[in-house]
């Protein structure tokens, strides 16, 4: 076990699978599509273990997936207007929730998965690189390719949207 | 430190990504200003509820598995870093393989004259390049008839919509020197030829779904029909493809 790519095939993509799919998911909408695009940065990722650059496996397999999923969402638009989302987002199947399954928790977790994918994907992708995969500015900069300045400002514009989003919600419910 | 300030810093400083000066001056100010210590619990609210909420997507297992084997995709084997993983790649395999086989893998002896798999993927192949239908429709109801005074048989046409395989159209084929058709579905983007001929001898009915050139073979018989999915797809997509036809034992 010493090959140092099968090292980094370990810690650079199987690791982060979760994080890849979870990404993916969020940034293409159903489970289809995001699995196409995780398996294709895979093998990516498996021809590119040699030019990977940086002491940061994991924003580099996540910038890999992203192109991937950037790629798909061009073929998207140039093939048809098809919505970029699809039911799947906002069903309640597929996802890790049900657990301790209560319906207040449920509801809940729904609300803020719909406000995520309410957002624009330039602000949902640093709300999922930051919120649920907890990356630092400079790897989210890394994986979206933007200056540190602009994921701070972003990612502050995506909690003021998300923070509008919720709020109406309540509104809504209220009146 | 102005009110402006803190709002362009809050997200940073909260993130924990401003230096311990700059931190300082923020706590500072916030501390002794009523909107910005509203602003920042509100925004520290915020950021929990999201993180509490949790709202993740559970990998789906035929894709972890599909990436655990990945080491084994022959085509990727050219590469060198390849060619260590083949031992491991075998150990992780085996297990999906052994599963595969008891499922799916029946020994059957090619019928008479049916085509072999080289046949059917080089018709698949052919037909990529156009055209892939003679008759385009998403409907069963306009092919089903198109085929009427062709063939000498009824190929079932099923509206496989809700699993994700949309019909595309059919067309006529030779297969083995033999009248056949060709019923064409697409599962995200990628095209299926679902080859249908008379069968040349008794076929099993079991189901079977082998690789062959990379591409991933379906085969199965029923009521005298041999039925032939091919596509690029992963093994279980056309399993699961072929499990909406292939009758069930």
């Amino acid at each position: 076990m010493s090959d140092p790519n099968h090292q980094h095939f370990e810690t650079a993509v199987l690791v982060h699978l979760e994080a890849a799919y979870n990404l993916a998911r969020w940034l293409l909408g159903d489970v289809a599509s995001a699995e196409d695009a995780v398996q294709s940065a895979c093998l990516k990722a498996m021809r590119g273990l040699g030019s990977m650059t940086g002491p940061n496996p994991k924003a580099w397999f996540m910038a890999v997936v992203r192109n991937c999923c950037t790629d798909q969402l061009r073929e998207r638009k140039t093939q048809s207007s098809q919505d970029e989302y699809d039911d799947d987002l906002h069903g309640h199947h597929g996802h890790a929730v049900s657990a301790e399954g209560n319906a207040v928790r449920a509801e809940e977790v729904r609300r803020v998965r719909e406000s995520i994918a309410a957002l624009p994907m330039e602000f949902r992708e640093v709300i999922v690189l930051r919120e649920l995969e907890g990356m630092s500015y400079k790897e989210i900069s890394a994986v979206v390719k933007v200056p540190i300045g602009t994921v701070m400002s972003r990612l502050s514009r995506a909690r003021e949207r998300l923070a509008e989003c919720l709020a109406d919600q309540r509104e809504r419910r209220s009146s | 430190m102005s009110c402006g300030q803190v709002r362009q810093y809050l997200d940073a400083w909260l993130d924990g990504e401003l230096d311990a000066m700059t931190s300082e001056a923020l706590a500072a100010h916030t501390r002794s200003c009523a909107h910005c210590t509203g602003l920042k619990a509100e925004r520290e609210a915020l950021i929990a509820r999201v993180r509490a909420a949790n709202p993740r997507f559970e990998v789906p297992a035929r894709l972890r598995s599909a990436v655990h084997s990945l080491r084994a995709v022959p085509g990727a084997r050219r590469l060198p870093l390849l060619r260590w993983w083949q031992a491991a790649a075998l150990a992780v395999a085996a297990s999906a393989l052994s599963v595969a086989l008891t499922l799916l893998w029946v020994g059957l002896p090619r019928p008479g004259a049916d085509p072999a798999n080289d046949e059917l993927v080089a018709r698949h192949v052919l037909s990529l390049a156009g055209p892939l239908v003679e008759v385009g429709s998403g409907d069963r109801h306009q092919i089903k008839p198109w085929f009427h005074g062709k063939i000498d048989f009824a190929p079932e046409v099923r509206d496989l919509t809700p699993l994700g395989y949309e019909l595309q159209g059919a067309r006529m084929e030779r297969l083995a020197g033999a009248t056949a058709v060709a019923v064409v579905y697409r599962i995200r983007n990628h095209p299926i030829n679902l080859f249908v001929w008379r069968a040349a001898a008794d076929g099993q009915p079991s189901l079977r779904v082998v690789r062959a050139r990379g591409f991933t073979l379906a085969r199965w018989s029923d009521q005298g029909l041999m039925f032939a999915a091919v596509s690029d797809v992963e093994p279980r997509d056309l399993e699961r493809f072929a499990q909406a036809f292939a009758p069930v034992n």
